[in-house]
């Protein structure tokens, strides 16, 4: 096992590099005065200016040369100050959140991830959930409900679920409002006596033990968790349910049955573990799935996450920003995946062995 | 599918009906005549009269927040470039600046014209219009307890002008100061134009040249600290002086303070080292320190401001009859909420006090309005009517500011190919590049155009068809004056006339470009189109759609045979229309013929440099009789805008020049 995560391990860099250089390669297509974004924050208008920039920052040079530099950074041959280098975090200035890239990135990362930690239980354990009933209530009335959930949550667009849920459980009744934080929780927690350890509101309000703060950042998120979960849910419980079903017809079941063992045991013991195992690989990209498709839901419900700033990006051909989030979400793919494998290899002996 | 799995469907489908339903307009209640029966006794008899109420106009009702500290307003989008007065050149950030820093002169509340003093208690104008001597109020502390000096005034002004980037408004400044045509401070070292925006270049130049440049600058604007006064040495009268000054750019800063943020050190042998500041490298970008009503708390770029009341404001006197001295609402917070579906639910919430509401929108929204307010021109107020107890104020045909209109180019660049003029000659299967130069097609276009049905279609039928280049409500806009109207017979006339006949013989084919996603300049292309295929289907129109980036590409390199494109206005006054719709930026785009372009300069510089307005509002009417004559361009409509508030909102007025988001010190929140 021990030589299988090494070996993964090792694989991650190579995978980081292969990112980097698909995305350096996208840069490439645009032009030298575009990629000046890298390094400056306003784009000269005169073109002596600009052919300066282009010069003084290499953007003329070979392109392993550019790579480099876009990479580590260089030293600037006029102020003498270290400029760009995606691994110090420089990944330059959005021109669309008027902020560079870096500082919008760590200021919005949290928001999204506080979402997606909140929703990737209820979305992993109630699919598992709903899946297993599913399967273990083949073709009778529970079965069918939870195919019906499952196509619904399947086919609603998000937009258009998000939206229902915010007219009725915001607009008419005013419970759960829009946004990550009211006004006056936002001054607690920007005031000199509140700490903000991990940036997660949620978290931060119970290790301040200000439970007045922690309601207000959890009613924010209830909607669009419940939203993101509901799409989410469809997907989980639809792959554990025929997975389940197929591990159900196999012929060590009927031996375990035939044994005379409970079918509560036959379930947990028996079928869920190997049923399990497609759900695993889901939930990896459940994971990265929260994380970078919460576009439509950011929007819907004005939460300010990395997805609202990309889909601002985008719309407005910031393209700077866009492949930064493109960067941020190969790493997390990188990443999900390597956990899904080594959780993959403990299920199931045999992947070690490949 | 068995019984129960119907079931289950049909309660599923109940539950979403259920939730749409809950989504609709709120209903309103049914208006109910009462009538009652009574017994009267009519010339000795008995008799029965059925009797109907008058029925009672609706109470005033009392609408009151939850919360009447803070004022939430929910814009479009939060995209604030910087937050320095001298470099930010858009609304977002002077909705911020206009109410945390004070200029020294501010408008009379709605009057776009009036102005009334602020950081200034009274001012001076020699008898030749160039010298304008301010004095400064006393008394008056920066939001981090200083006190406002004249140096601090005259600092303000001189670090804005030497600080440059022909991106920013401190050309407004440089025209009057050293001439017309003088577009940046660069250009007092080479006049070529060759520095500006470069401030490698300008640190190399000549450091005499550079000192020299400084001191034309802080000649232009000089203090006295002992009299408390500035005065400004112009290069000629300029009538819109006043106008500049009142605009965000003419902000007053603390200089101690600016200098300790890292600006400009106030020494002439230094200012190249801060030239060409951008909105992002300037030490101001979110730094504020002003004089204003307000307060800013924080700016979180993307998502909100917030400004906080400043209890030790200034002001006493108010700027307009009737008008307040001091704000009465605590927080001011604005949000940009790009989603309308959103800002939609906070405005049914209460959540939000003034919501943008798109104008695609409005018949969703006007349901939830209990008071009508129609805008009256000759008060620059409003006429309110109290309809219901719904909880919205409406303000409708507030006059807008800008306007978006339908521009030939006189020479079409050919330069590398060009699909929109086909094959390029009057062949019937193009334009020739000088297509336009023939004022007989300049004139068919205009006639060929349908006004009522832009207005209808593109603008909801809240727009008014302008005559001229000018807008409604300003000095020598005529609103009798000639205009061209709808009229197929002439657009005939005019095209048998165009190209010697060789139009209507041959007909043609070109391209209208939009940018993807513009209803309105679709909309123009549309009309176009439909019109002249109305007439013969050989005079052919195509519309093409474009991406935001190829469309602005196409348009500045003069390939567009017309551009559609919109204008908003710097200062309320006509030199703001006239400069850029006929001798600047339009005009330069347009290739104007020479002559054409030089009759329009010279009524452009002599209507800006005359102080007196009745002798301006002649030059503009002389020029926008030209503009009739010469019909360069299609002058649309102005729209009229709508502005939107829960009813517990109070204190708003309209000045054209600031739009809705104005100063928040007036309003009041119950």
């Amino acid at each position: 096992m021990l030589n299988y995560i090494i070996r993964r391990l090792l694989m991650v860099p190579l995978l980081l590099f292969g990112v980097t250089v698909l995305i350096f390669a996208m840069l490439q297509a645009l032009s030298p005065v575009e990629r000046s974004a890298l390094y400056v924050r306003d784009i000269p208008k005169n073109d002596q200016a600009l052919q300066g920039i282009i010069k003084r920052y290499g953007l003329d040079q070979p392109i392993y040369v550019q790579y480099w530099r876009w990479l580590v950074g260089f030293k600037d041959p006029q102020s003498g100050e270290i400029r760009g280098g995606i691994l110090r975090g420089d990944f330059g200035y959005s021109r669309t959140a008027s902020q560079p890239v870096g500082d919008l990135l760590a200021r919005r990362f949290p928001a999204t991830l506080e979402m997606a930690l909140l929703a990737v239980l209820p979305v992993v354990a109630g699919g598992i959930f709903l899946g297993v009933i599913g399967a273990v209530y083949h073709n009778k009335p529970l079965d069918h409900i939870v195919r019906i959930f499952g196509i619904i949550g399947w086919s609603l667009p998000d937009f258009v679920f998000g939206l229902l849920l915010l007219m009725a459980f915001y607009a008419a009744t005013g419970w759960f409002p829009p946004g990550r934080i009211s006004d006056w929780a936002d001054q607690v927690i920007n005031s000199p006596v509140f700490h903000s350890y991990t940036k997660l509101n949620v978290l931060d309000a119970l290790l301040n033990l200000r439970f007045d703060v922690f309601w207000d950042a959890l009613r924010h998120l209830v909607l669009p968790v419940i939203t993101l979960a509901y799409l989410w849910w469809a997907l989980t419980l639809r792959v554990t349910r025929s997975s389940m079903l197929e591990t159900l017809r196999q012929d060590y079941i009927v031996t375990a049955r035939a044994k005379g063992l409970s079918e509560r045991v036959v379930i947990r013991k028996h079928a869920l573990p190997n049923g399990l195992m497609p759900v695993v690989t889901l939930s990896g990209n459940t994971v990265v799935g929260l994380l970078s498709g919460v576009v439509i839901v950011e929007t819907v419900f004005n939460y300010p996450g990395i997805g609202m700033a990309a889909a601002r990006a985008a719309v407005n051909l910031d393209v700077i920003t866009v492949l930064a989030f493109v960067l941020l979400n190969g790493l997390i793919l990188v990443l999900a995946n390597l956990v899904v494998d080594i959780l993959y290899a403990y299920i199931d002996p045999r992947v070690r062995l490949d | 599918m068995s019984k129960k799995t119907w079931w289950a469907i049909a309660s599923v489908l109940l539950v979403a009906s259920m939730m749409l339903a809950a989504c609709g307009p709120t209903p309103t209640p049914e208006k109910v005549v009462e009538t009652v029966v009574v017994t009267v006794e009519k010339e000795g008899e008995v008799v029965e009269v059925v009797v109907t109420a008058t029925p009672t106009p609706p109470e005033a009702k009392e609408f009151k927040s939850a919360d009447p500290t803070t004022l939430n307003v929910v814009t479009i989008s939060e995209g604030i470039d910087s937050l320095d007065p001298a470099l930010n050149y858009e609304s977002d950030g002077d909705a911020i600046i206009l109410n945390v820093y004070d200029q020294l002169v501010t408008y009379a509340g709605p009057k776009a014209t009036e102005f009334v003093p602020s950081l200034a208690t009274d001012w001076t104008i020699s008898d030749d219009g160039k010298t304008y001597t301010f004095t400064i109020r006393k008394g008056v502390k920066f939001h981090n307890g200083a006190d406002l000096t004249a140096e601090d005034v005259a600092y303000s002004l001189q670090r804005g002008v030497l600080q440059g980037n022909t991106a920013s408004p401190q050309w407004l400044f440089t025209e009057p100061f050293f001439g017309i045509g003088t577009f940046d401070v660069a250009e007092l070292v080479d006049p070529t134009g060759a520095m500006d925006d470069d401030p490698e270049a300008l640190k190399a130049a000549d450091p005499a040249a550079l000192v020299a440049a400084c001191e034309r600058v802080t000649n232009a604007i000089q203090y006295d600290e002992a009299a408390g006064t500035v005065t400004f040495n112009l290069a000629l009268p300029w009538g819109p002086f006043l106008a500049t000054l009142a605009q965000s750019w003419g902000s007053i800063l603390d200089k101690d303070w600016a200098i300790e943020q890292g600006t400009w050190d106030g020494d002439c042998a230094t200012w190249q080292n801060y030239y060409g500041a951008t909105s992002e490298t300037t030490p101001l970008r979110d730094k504020v320190n002003g004089t204003g009503a307000y307060k800013l708390e924080s700016w979180t770029p993307g998502e909100q401001k917030v400004l906080v009341r400043n209890a030790e404001w200034w002001r006493t006197e108010p700027t307009f009859p009737g008008g307040p001295t001091q704000p009465t609402i605590d927080r001011i917070v604005i949000k940009g909420i790009s989603e309308w579906g959103t800002r939609y639910a906070m405005l049914q919430a209460g959540d939000a006090d003034i919501p943008a509401v798109p104008r695609e929108s409005v018949a969703q929204v006007d349901p939830m309005v209990g008071e009508w307010c129609e805008y009256n021109a000759e008060t620059a107020g409003f006429d309110c009517e109290i309809r219901g107890d719904q909880p919205l104020r409406l303000f409708k045909g507030q006059p807008a500011a800008d306007r978006t209109d339908a521009f030939f180019t006189f020479n079409i660049s050919a330069e590398g190919g060009n699909n929109y003029i086909g094959s390029g000659q009057l062949d019937g299967n193009g334009i020739p590049p000088d297509f336009f130069s023939d004022i007989h097609v300049r004139k068919a276009f205009n006639y060929c155009f349908d006004w009522d049905a832009y207005i209808n279609d593109a603008l909801a039928g809240e727009a008014v068809q302008v005559s001229g280049f000018l807008i409604p409500g300003m000095i020598g806009y005529d609103p009798n004056g000639p205009k061209y109207t709808y009229d197929p017979d002439k657009c005939v006339e005019e095209l048998q006339q165009a190209w010697d006949g060789q139009v209507w013989e041959k007909g043609f084919r070109m391209q209208i470009a939009y940018n993807t996603g513009n209803v309105t300049r679709q909309t123009v292309a549309q009309i176009l189109q439909a019109n002249f295929a109305a007439i013969d289907p050989k005079f052919q129109v195509e519309i093409i759609g474009l991406p935001w980036p190829s469309f602005l590409a196409a348009q500045r390199a003069s390939k567009l045979p017309i551009f559609i494109s919109g204008w908003i206005e710097d200062l309320h006054d006509p030199h703001n229309w006239a400069q850029p719709f006929l001798v600047g930026t339009y005009a330069s785009r347009q290739m104007l013929p020479q002559e054409m372009y030089d009759e329009f300069l010279a009524l452009v510089n002599a209507g800006v440099s005359e102080t007196d307005n009745a002798k301006r509002a002649e030059i503009y009417q002389q020029a926008t009789a030209k503009d009739y004559e010469y019909a360069p361009a299609i002058r649309l409509a102005v729209a009229t805008g709508r502005h939107y508030q829960q009813r517990w909102v109070g204190g708003y007025y309209y000045n054209p020049i600031y739009g809705w988001d104005n100063r928040y010190y007036t309003l009041t929140k119950q």
